[in-house]
């Protein structure tokens, strides 16, 4: 095998290779450049997802200003669905056994709550531990809390979720109120990964929530030792 | 140590740059290393612990730039002695594997040494693999060119056999690759090339017909909108990685989609997140760069005068652009996917550790003349 042959080969091996590097470069070119919009587009429908975020219901005061309803946001981790597959179901009640032992051996139906009302902390930590599933989730929860006797909490009436999550007055002052109390959800932006979880860094608020006003009803609720409080507030 | 000959500089100036050679070409390994962990970095930037990953290679970049400096200190001719037992050591590990392996990836190619530690016995089988085809095609001329073309054949085909048990058709065929360069080289009549490449598309149907997921990936890629679009899931997402690089791409550490939706951004999907990183203009600098490690192992190749020497210079060069441009063909959407690395780039201690060697090597037969 002569010096020039051997050249020869080489050079024609590495045309091959050459050509063959100009089709891939020319490929790149053509999903990364020439396709761009189109494929951007279907990503937008696959991964980002909007979002309202609910305003925070106002409060119903009593005439000295003691929240007599109020709105409580809870978070709850829930088991929404078991996997298809046995083997990622076992896998994913042995680790659910894992964190929350007493549920070892018990068959779990969901959708079942895990743990309820979980703090900032334990948000974060669960986030974590179940990225890799997305069966598992944690389902922010809006609570009506009323406080006082029972003829103030008829005064007050009663909430409910409609069929867009957002709640609404049915009876009482909250019915009678339920503009002023309402406020203005907000809208947001963020994009999924392939497990359904949140992406870091993707959440862009479109628009900011505006929560409801506070209310002040025309009743004072007693103290502990059931007294009446003053008043100096004033009347709706 | 030699003088520089004031009266013959050319000579001296000759003996000091291949001397300063092996010092160059690390250089640019180790700036390729380090542009890997960056690459490994951005690739994983929004999945938990990207650091890890860049760290971890890093490392073995460390372990790496040690192994081509020891494996570049040994005379090429002692390679040419060990050339078959370190083949046969090597096919020995191939065996081994399938036995006493573990699976990563649905493969069982890698070895477990201690804790996380694992190592891929393939990645320095395809090393050793070429020495022993350079030295068996540039030894003894006394032998017909049929009966050398049928041996190196045949060693090729048992390594090919032993990868596709694992079963890994990408390792295979950069085997089948770096045995197609030396036959060429060594000068094998059309023919004969001819039936090695109808051999290799029988290996290809079979491995497909014994392998269902072979099958489905390649029915996904012909069709990914069709009945097997579900199984396009990789191909899919290639392309929407590449569309969100553009021209100039989203900045490093910031491959959203890759580490969002890539199945194995830092290793068998690292182009494309390259290509989302830095954009079209990335993507042709990391051809572009590929392409040039290939031509200068051919400008190498052609001042030795050794036969081995000068085919496994070649070779290394041409087996590794050819994985280079098989990565990037599976990433582009070009070549149906398979499970191969981006050689320098890619996470992995054994691919990295491996291509350090090889090219160890190379720069001991080049230094040899």
């Amino acid at each position: 095998m002569g010096g020039t042959s051997f050249q020869f080969k080489t050079l024609m091996i590495l045309s091959f290779l050459l050509i063959w590097a100009v089709v891939a470069a020319a490929h790149v070119f053509y999903y990364a450049v020439v396709k761009r919009d189109d494929l951007l587009a279907e990503t937008r429908k696959i991964a980002w997802r909007e979002a309202r975020i609910p305003a925070l219901r106002g409060r119903i005061l009593d005439r000295n200003g003691v929240p007599a309803a109020w709105s409580e946001l809870r978070h709850d981790l829930v088991l929404e669905r078991l996997p298809e597959s046995r083997k990622r179901r076992e896998s994913l009640l042995q680790r659910i056994a894992q964190s929350f032992p007493e549920t070892a051996g018990k068959h779990l139906k969901p959708p079942h709550v895990l743990k309820h009302a979980l703090s900032p902390e334990e948000i974060l930590f669960y986030t974590r531990e179940f990225r890799a599933w997305q069966e598992v989730v944690i389902v922010p929860l809006v609570r009506r809390v009323v406080a006082g006797p029972p003829e103030i909490q008829a005064r007050i009436g009663r909430t409910a979720q409609n069929n867009a999550g957002e709640t609404v007055g049915v009876s009482g002052l909250e019915r009678e109120y339920d503009l002023e109390l309402s406020g203005r959800a907000g809208r947001m932006t963020v994009m999924l990964d392939r497990n359904g979880n949140w992406s870091s860094d993707t959440l862009r608020i479109t628009r900011q929530p505006e929560n409801g006003h506070d209310v002040i009803a025309d009743f004072v609720l007693p103290d502990r030792q059931g007294n009446d409080t003053e008043s100096g507030n004033e009347e709706i | 140590m030699r003088k520089f000959d004031l009266a013959n500089p050319a000579i001296s100036l000759g003996t000091r740059s291949r001397r300063l050679l092996p010092f160059a070409g690390l250089l640019i390994l180790i700036v390729a290393g380090l542009l890997g962990c960056l690459s490994i970095y951005s690739a994983r930037a929004f999945a938990g612990n990207p650091l890890y990953f860049a760290l971890k290679q890093l490392l073995w970049l460390g372990g790496g730039v040690i192994l081509f400096l020891c494996a570049g200190v040994v005379p090429f001719s002692l390679y040419r002695k060990a050339a078959p037992w370190l083949f046969a050591c090597s096919l020995a590990s191939l065996v081994l594997v399938l036995f006493f392996g573990v699976e990563v990836n649905g493969m069982h190619g890698w070895f477990r040494l201690w804790g996380t530690l694992r190592i891929q016995p393939s990645e320095f089988a395809k090393v050793f693999f070429l020495l022993y085809l350079s030295v068996c095609a540039g030894g003894e001329e006394n032998q017909s060119e049929l009966r050398k073309f049928l041996i190196m054949g045949g060693m090729t085909l048992l390594a090919m056999l032993l990868m596709m048990l694992e079963p890994d058709f990408g390792g295979a065929l950069i085997f089948f690759i770096a045995f197609l360069t030396v036959a060429i080289l060594r000068g094998a009549r059309f023919s004969h090339l001819l039936g090695a490449l109808l051999f290799l598309a029988l290996c290809a149907a079979v491995f497909v017909a014994v392998n269902d997921y072979a099958l489905i990936r390649i029915l996904g890629y012909l069709d990914p909108e069709g009945a097997y679009g579900v199984d396009a899931w990789h191909i899919r997402q290639f392309r929407y990685t590449m569309a969100h690089g553009s021209w100039s791409g989203s900045a490093w550490g910031n491959a959203l989609w890759s580490s969002a939706f890539l199945p194995l951004p830092h290793t068998d999907s690292l182009f494309a997140s390259i290509v989302e990183s830095t954009g079209f203009i990335g993507g042709l600098i990391v051809i572009g760069g590929f392409f040039a490690m290939g031509a200068g192992f051919t400008g190498m190749s052609w001042k030795i005068h050794d036969r081995a020497g000068r085919m496994f210079v070649f070779g290394v060069g041409a087996m590794y652009l050819a994985q280079a441009l098989i990565h990037i063909s599976v990433n582009s959407v070009l070549l149906p996917p398979t499970g191969v690395t981006l050689p320098i780039l890619s996470y992995g201690g054994s691919s990295l550790l491996s291509v350090m060697l090889a090219f160890g090597i190379a720069f001991s037969a080049a230094n040899e003349e």
